[in-house]
């Protein structure tokens, strides 16, 4: 059966209440173990097997001291994390200590931290608009990537929200508050080319004179032909996150969007976005006041599903390994959801 | 804030009235008798009856909200018949045009002039000739369902998020008394006038609430409020400090019945249909209190002040909203009288217009030549009141507009398409002034508008009145057709001698000579003003 | 690298701004106006007289919508509801300020906050009518708003330029931050500068000459005066009165135009809507606008907070010390008083938006200049920011506070009729302890 015909459901199952915001998660020791940043500047350990859900905060001589919004697995024992205090700090996974920081690794907010598929080098985004390339084992800065403005053109300070390697680890893509996606060719630490999703940047030069957008999610298909871009559409008021959910569809190659989606009643940012490892569908998910998840498939770009599922804004999310789940973590609440279908 | 002393009992200037004036007479006699008397007393001469183009632009703009064209104040001059103003005061207030411009007034006392379909409703009372004691029993029921009371409800639409505006607003617009300050605090010198004053008017309304954009009411539901001291009490429901109001006892309903309700409320909301009234309500006994034998002079009194206070740019009692009982008017007999005669015949506003309009004292001039001018109160000689935005935008409209389109020879209902099409355009412009209330100031917007504007330019100087103008053979001829256009009265020698010297020296450019001597009349104090 | 947004740190604009500096010091005041662009149009000799008369001004930063106090003058690091912020030091030792006011950080101990606004209406519409009134209007009494209160107290009756200018280009909560003089009358309305900075119909039409604009205005006055006689009022006085005033007001024209500053000035400032007006509104205050209501809209930030105090808070921070600098420079900042401020603060608690919603328990304001205590901090709110702990201040406390400041008794007396109307209500007072 093909995808368009099947039917899915996103249903929240076992789940953990929270008094912070959890805003990153990456894999653990085993399939329903996570690591989660919270925006009590921890970085947790947490069995979502075990009958009481108890997390674990990670501890040693550095620590953050705001939002934990990035975090990366390097595949040799350690997890790097970032933070608005922009700081990096490596931990050690076996002994669950802080083995090293990196103060000041960016002038501003750090948004995202993602570790290349060889587990080799780490890159980080920030608000003071560039990517820095560190070594994965050693914490050396190897590269600073300069591609976006650090003021939009209506004179304020910019965003750069998101960034995700491609799967064979030769591309980067970072994406920013205007709706500019730069794809850098990692080896070469060269801009190849450039996307743009000005839709999502929300400015409301009228009633409000501000805006709220901004690309926040990025992922590259599996047969890496394919880039997913993640915000919010048009906002009426941006006041609320009430401009629809929406996904940008490129063709790498061809820099060309292959299509627009836009969720019908389901509003807000879509804070993550993943592909299918076979590249089935793409679920996309996030969220206003409350959550959504949404499945689509990428070759008819058109939306599978529309769910309120999660029951919470989601920040980050990570797939199982059999495609036929997730764990999403979000606004005082982490939970595992089944896709089924 | 300080508060003036509010009635006691006993105390009230209607109490000690002197003998009033027997009330088969009519209105106007009553009117001048009264007022002339204390005229005598204060040796005070009133000034001479206004020329008669005046009086008639006067109650043309107070009764139509426009001027009279040329054609109408032609004829009027040439009317040769000894009763003219009569007669003519009569066809003003019998035609459509007084009831539009009524309904439009009793809106901006009512609504703040805001544009809802409460003013539709006004319109359609105003011309079914509806009383104003039924204008206020329809108001403060709130039932719009029946076909003549579509948008009645708006007026507690409007309030029902503040209870205490509604209680206020009422109290103010209907009976002309401001009771918003024994909301904090008893009154510290009239021991009746109390907290328990104002939260008894306000238990009216205390069981009124908002319910999918409808105001509705309850059958239950209790006024208390907190003493100076922190003590709380409970109101009764009473009228302006009036015998309570006996009532059935009604407890709170219990929790299955609540939400009973809750679900036909919601079932309602969903239909956008209005709740239906309750079996008791509150507010119709507010109506039928206000409305009992004694009481419904607090209305009669508060509408014969506000119209007077319309008609001559000052009330019998000053301010409009502290008509209570130490607050002496300045002729007690007259308002007593007028008030008497109006709630006598069945609240009719027009009849009380009528017997106003032709009293002498409304018709006199207001120019003032023998020393100090007599205090307002003494009504000796006429105040000039600036106009309402739609009086001065139609004003300005008709009198700009060439004299062949309102051509006498119309058929009436052609004339009156014509004037409403005029006064139609003249809505837009109105928007740019202000609205006049009491010690009401020009701003300089204006001025910078009628100096500066493109609008002003094209809508009122590049007219048709213009093009006329410029087809006339002399200066003379067009500086007359000006005056008698604009301002209803012939220029004098003076104005023409300055107004000749202004055209002949902008020979080269004739035209902007004219529209600038046009310019000139329009942004003038004459033009500005009701006199 | 320069991160800093605002073109100010060139060498060139230091010599330009050292000797700028040299020269008012060395020349005095009227350099200062010299230097402006603004008064050459006007007449000097009366402008001086305005100036002299009560040489005091206010500047109303209109924060619209609700700016943060978490964000801004009251952050609480450390706490969940204290946002991702961190905080910096000021310049009063001991004094903590939102990393995001690093300019104001250090221009402290020329500023005074209130950290403890507790003012109770978290609605916009009748939150910004008290908070401009200090005081809710009453359902039969409207009162006047602070522009019009002081266009009333500080400007001169005859005077050339406007006495309340009101800028509030955005069109969210324009409605529920009206102005209005009420009892006051039109005289002392706001000028509503909403669409650019130019007041409507303050230029003479192309197609009529000046002389016949003039000459027209003097048929004017002159029919009128005619009419007048034997019958004047109050109102027919105060119509004469508006349109003697409309060729001063045009030849204020230039007041209105920002091309007049140096270009330096201007970058200084920034490129912003809301740098720029703020300028004009040093502009006018240096010309002699009593009032001027500079609004900053929109900062409701029901959902995404955090993005939208990083995007707004650094524009306010720099706007206020440039304005701080330049009217300290000018050596206006004696009879200037600048206040910040909107119609209420935001919820510690963070919304599943990363929002925080209207509150007006416990929030904050800013002021600086004329009769302000320099580097005071009064009042204190609890741990998570939830309640005030600590000198409470309420709407009318603060609108006292800046009548004060410029010299003006709150207890003064106005009249409706017959009823005496005091400039806020019985038994509210002016916070000391931030006064000079």
């Amino acid at each position: 059966m093909s995808t368009t015909q099947r039917t899915f459901q996103i249903k929240a199952g076992k789940k953990l209440s929270r008094k912070d915001i959890v805003f990153s998660l990456v894999p653990g020791s085993g399939e329903e173990s996570v690591y989660f940043g919270s925006s009590d500047g921890s970085v947790y350990l947490a069995d979502f097997s075990a009958e009481k859900i108890e997390p674990v905060a990670l501890t040693g001589d550095h620590r953050h001291t705001s939002y934990v919004t990035g975090l990366a697995r390097t595949g040799k024992g350690r997890l790097v994390s970032g933070s608005y205090d922009r700081r990096l700090i490596w931990w050690d996974t076996e002994t669950g200590k802080s083995i090293r920081v990196v103060e000041a690794a960016h002038g501003k907010w750090i948004r995202k931290v993602k570790a290349s598929p060889d587990g080799k080098i780490i890159a980080s985004v920030a608000d003071d608009m560039v990517c820095r390339i560190w070594d994965a084992e050693t914490a050396t800065l190897l590269s600073v990537w300069k591609g976006h403005e650090e003021m939009t053109p209506h004179h304020y300070p910019s965003m750069l929200f998101t960034c995700e390697f491609s799967p064979d680890g030769a591309y980067l893509a970072t994406a920013d508050k205007v709706g500019l996606i730069v794809l850098w060719d990692v080896a070469s630490g060269k801009m190849v080319k450039t996307f743009e999703a000005p839709i999502m940047y929300t400015w409301d030069p009228n009633q409000r004179r501000h805006s709220i957008g901004g690309v926040r999610s990025l992922a590259f298909s599996p047969d890496g032909k394919m880039l997913a871009v993640g915000g919010m559409g048009k906002v009426g008021n941006i006041d609320h996150l009430e401009g629809k959910a929406r996904v940008s569809l490129f063709h790498l190659e061809k820099g060309e969007v292959l299509a627009e989606i836009e969720t019908g009643d389901i509003k807000g940012l879509v804070q993550r976005l993943a592909f299918h490892p076979r590249g089935e569908w793409l679920l996309a998910s996030g969220g206003d006041n409350k959550g959504f998840a949404v499945l689509i498939d990428p070759q008819a770009g058109k939306t599978l599903l529309e769910e309120k599922n999660p029951p919470f804004h989601v920040h980050d999310f990570m797939l199982n390994s059999a495609a036929n789940g997730f764990i999403a973590a979000g606004h005082n609440q982490i939970a595992i959801c089944g896709i089924e279908g | 804030m300080a508060c003036l002393p509010v009635s006691a009992s006993g105390e009230n200037w209607w109490d000690h009235l002197g003998e009033l004036p027997a009330q088969d007479e009519k209105a106007e006699v009553v009117i001048d008798r009264l007022i002339n008397e204390r005229l005598a007393k204060k040796g005070i001469t009133p000034a001479a009856k206004t020329p008669p183009l005046s009086g008639l632009r006067r109650a043309m703009l107070d009764l139509c909200g426009r001027i009279p064209t040329v054609a109408e104040a032609d004829a009027f001059l040439a009317d040769s018949n000894p009763e003219r103003w009569e007669r003519k005061i009569d066809s003003l207030v019998a035609s459509p045009e007084f009831g539009r411009f009524l309904a439009h007034e009793l809106n901006w006392l009512l609504m703040d002039g805001k544009s809802t379909d409460f003013q539709k409703y006004l319109t359609a009372a105003v011309e079914k000739q509806v009383s104003w004691d039924g204008v206020f029993s329809a108001v403060i029921s709130g039932r719009a369902d029946d076909g003549d009371l579509k948008g009645v409800d708006f007026y507690l639409r409007d309030r029902v998020r503040d209870l205490d505006q509604m209680t206020n607003d009422v109290s103010v617009q209907f009976f002309g008394v401001n009771i918003s300050c024994a909301q904090c605090h008893d009154h510290p010198y009239v021991t009746d006038w109390t907290q328990e004053t104002y939260y008894g008017m306000r238990a009216f309304f205390t069981r009124t609430f908002e319910t999918g954009g409808f105001a509705a009411e309850r059958a239950y539901g209790e006024q208390s409020y907190k003493t100076t001291k922190g003590e709380e009490r409970k109101a009764a429901p009473r009228f302006l400090g009036g015998e309570l109001v006996a009532e059935p006892e009604r407890g709170e309903p219990g929790p299955e019945e609540k939400k009973a309700e809750l679900a036909v409320l919601e079932e309602l909301k969903k239909k956008k249909e209005s709740p239906p009234p309750p079996d008791y309500s509150r507010r119709s006994r507010l109506v039928e209190a206000a409305l009992g034998e004694e009481r419904k002079l607090w209305l009669a009194r508060s509408l014969v002040n506000r119209t007077w206070y319309r008609l001559f740019g000052h009330g019998l009692v000053m301010p409009l909203d502290q008509m209570h009982g130490l607050n002496e008017p300045s002729h007690p007999e007259l308002l007593q009288w007028l008030a008497r005669d109006l709630a006598g015949h069945n609240f009719d506003l027009r009849r009380l217009i009528r017997g106003i309009v032709l009293s002498q004292a409304y018709q006199r001039d207001s120019r003032w030549n023998l020393g100090e001018r007599p205090a307002p109160s003494e009504f000796a000689v006429a105040n000039p009141r600036p106009l309402t935005p739609l009086q001065y935008a139609v004003a300005l409209k008709i009198g700009s507009t060439r004299t062949g389109h309102f051509a006498p020879q119309l058929s009436p209902e052609e004339f009156q398409k014509r004037i409403n099409g005029v006064a139609q355009s003249g809505a837009g412009l109105a928007r740019w002034f202000a609205r006049p209330g009491e010690n009401f100031h020009v701003a300089v917007d204006e001025a910078l508008l009628f100096s500066n504007s493109g609008e002003i330019k094209g809508q009122l100087l590049n007219a048709g009145l213009r093009d006329e103008m410029e087809k006339l053979p002399g200066h003379g001829e067009r500086i007359a057709l000006a005056y008698r256009s604009l301002l209803n009265r012939d220029p004098d020698a003076e104005e023409v001698e300055t107004l000749q010297s202004y055209l002949a020296a902008r020979e080269d450019r004739p035209r902007e000579g004219i529209e600038q001597m046009l310019w000139a009349i329009m942004a003038g104090a004459e033009a500005r003003f009701n006199h | 690298m320069n991160t800093d947004p605002y073109f100010c740190g060139s060498p060139e604009h230091d010599i330009s701004r050292r000797a700028f500096l040299s020269h008012a010091v060395a020349v005095g005041s009227g350099a200062l106006l010299g230097t402006t662009g603004a008064v050459h149009a006007l007449d000097e000799d009366s402008l001086n007289a305005a100036l002299r008369g009560s040489g005091k001004s206010v500047i109303l930063l209109w924060l619209a919508g609700g700016a943060s106090q978490l964000e801004t003058w009251d952050p609480k690091p450390g706490r969940l509801t204290g946002g991702p912020f961190g905080t910096i030091p000021t310049s009063i030792p001991g004094v903590h300020i939102s990393e995001l006011m690093p300019k104001m950080a250090k221009r402290m101990h020329q500023v005074s906050v209130i950290r403890s606004l507790s003012t109770g209406d978290a609605g916009h519409g009748t939150g910004a009518e008290m908070m401009l009134r200090g005081r809710k209007n009453e359902a039969a009494l409207h009162y006047p708003d602070m522009g019009a209160i002081l266009s009333k107290e500080l400007g001169r009756a005859d005077s050339k330029v406007p006495g309340y200018v009101s800028f509030y280009s955005q069109t969210e909560g324009r409605g529920s931050g009206m102005t209005s003089p009420a009892f006051l009358g039109a005289r002392f309305a706001a000028m509503e500068l909403n669409n650019g900075m130019m007041p409507p119909n303050i230029s003479r039409l192309g197609e009529i000459s000046e002389m016949d604009h003039r000459e027209r205005s003097q048929l004017r006055d002159m029919l009128s005066a005619r009419f007048a006689k034997n019958r004047e009022t109050e109102t027919m006085r105060s119509q004469a009165a508006a349109y003697a005033r409309v060729h001063g007001l045009m030849s204020s024209e230039s007041l209105f135009d920002i091309e007049q500053e140096p270009q330096w000035v201007r970058d200084c400032y920034g490129p912003t809507l809301f740098a720029q007006q703020a300028l004009m509104a040093r502009r006018m205050v240096e010309a002699g606008v009593p009032f001027v209501r500079v609004s900053r809209a929109w900062w409701d930030s029901h959902g995404q907070n955090f993005e939208t105090h990083a995007e707004m808070v650094p524009e306010l921070d720099h706007v206020m010390a440039t304005l701080l600098d330049d009217l300290d420079q000018r050596g206006m900042l004696d009879s200037t008083l600048v206040v910040a401020f909107g119609e209420f603060g935001r919820t510690p608690g963070i919304n599943p938006s990363l929002g925080r919603d209207h509150f007006a328990n416990a929030w904050s304001a800013a002021l600086f200049g004329s009769g302000i205590a320099k580097g005071a901090v009064y009042g204190k709110t609890d741990e998570d920011g939830n309640n005030v702990i600590e000198g409470k201040a309420d709407a009318g406390a603060l609108f006292a506070t800046i009548l004060s400041a410029i010299g003006i008794d709150p207890d003064k007396e106005y009249h409706v009729g017959s009823r005496p109307i005091p400039l806020v209500n019985p038994g509210v007072y002016a916070i000391d302890d931030i006064l000079a």
